[in-house]
């Protein structure tokens, strides 16, 4: 008798309901697609570069162009007068 | 509300494509990663290697003006300037400076990547003289300024030619392959200008803008 009632109440154990089952898995896939959204997210981010960026520089050409004329030597005239009385 | 075995079967079997769909598209992320030619791949496991390498491109104009100064032209003449050799000045020039080769325009490349050259101008000969007169003249030429600069490739022009007023996209190519290796990695830019004695007055300027894009690794 001691027997059958030691195995009556092992069948009697509750399992894990289906409920349960459910949403593990659903967990588990809602893992699985944060995780690989997580991976792709990373790879993404990283940036190779292997061509740099042009660049410019930059130069000048000048002259002026005047007159003739005023390239001419300018000329001025003073007077230093004086007078010697004997 | 009951689930039937089915449908928990369902569950799993998505749970196991999702993941095994994941992994691939991650695996083959990485395969393209490692496609892209990275140098300076650490192959000793047992430490930490850090590692950064950098690449510079620059193209700088190491002598950036030519002015010829101030002066004019004798009556019925016309004036040529030059800037190659020892520099030359017409006998129609009066009062402006000779300018030799070694005082023209120089363009490095003093980066650490060798360089498609091209170089514009901001104006051609008529913009620069400010009016239509057919002798005006603003061209330019371009030599190595040290042997092998832009090796491998073609300097242009190599005989004086109108400056190129073209937008950058567009503009000429000096040089296709300058190189960045400190002794030989420059060109010199010759200038040819001629104008008359019916010349407008004032200063005259122009920009002559080079730009450098990477070319190789």
């Amino acid at each position: 008798m001691g027997a059958e009632e030691t195995i009556d109440r092992k069948v009697e154990k509750p399992d894990l309901s289906q409920k349960t089952i459910v949403v593990l898995v659903v967990l588990t896939i809602l893992i699985s697609i944060l995780g690989t959204l997580s991976v792709m997210y990373e790879y993404g981010s990283i940036k190779v570069t292997t061509q740099t960026e042009p660049k410019t520089s930059q130069a000048s050409v000048k002259l002026n162009i005047i007159s003739p004329e005023e390239l001419q030597p300018k000329t001025s005239t003073g007077q230093v007068i004086l007078e010697i009385k004997k | 509300m009951d689930i039937s075995n089915k449908t928990l079967a369902l569950f799993l079997v998505a749970a196991i494509i999702v993941s095994i769909a994941g992994t691939f598209i991650s695996l083959q992320k990485i395969g393209k990663f490692e496609q892209a030619s990275i140098t300076g791949y650490a192959t000793n496991y047992t430490g930490n290697v850090t590692l950064e390498i950098s690449k510079n491109a620059s193209l700088i104009f190491t002598i950036s003006s030519i002015n010829w100064g101030t002066g004019s032209v004798a009556g019925g003449s016309y004036c040529e300037l030059w800037t190659n050799g020892s520099g030359f000045n017409s006998a129609g020039c009066i009062g402006f400076s000779t300018i030799p080769s070694t005082s023209s325009l120089v363009i490095e490349n003093d980066g650490q990547v060798h360089l498609n050259v091209t170089m514009n101008s901001s104006v051609n000969e008529t913009g620069f003289f400010g009016s239509y007169i057919a002798a005006h003249k603003l061209q330019w030429q371009v030599l190595e300024n040290e042997t092998n600069s832009c090796f491998g490739g073609t300097v242009s022009p190599s005989a004086f030619t109108n400056v190129s007023v073209a937008s950058m996209a567009s503009a000429a190519i000096v040089c296709d392959y300058l190189n960045f290796t400190d002794s030989k990695d420059s060109l010199l830019v010759n200038v040819f200008v001629n104008f008359t004695d019916l010349t407008s007055q004032g200063q005259k300027n122009a920009t002559f803008i080079a730009l450098g894009t990477q070319i190789g690794t």
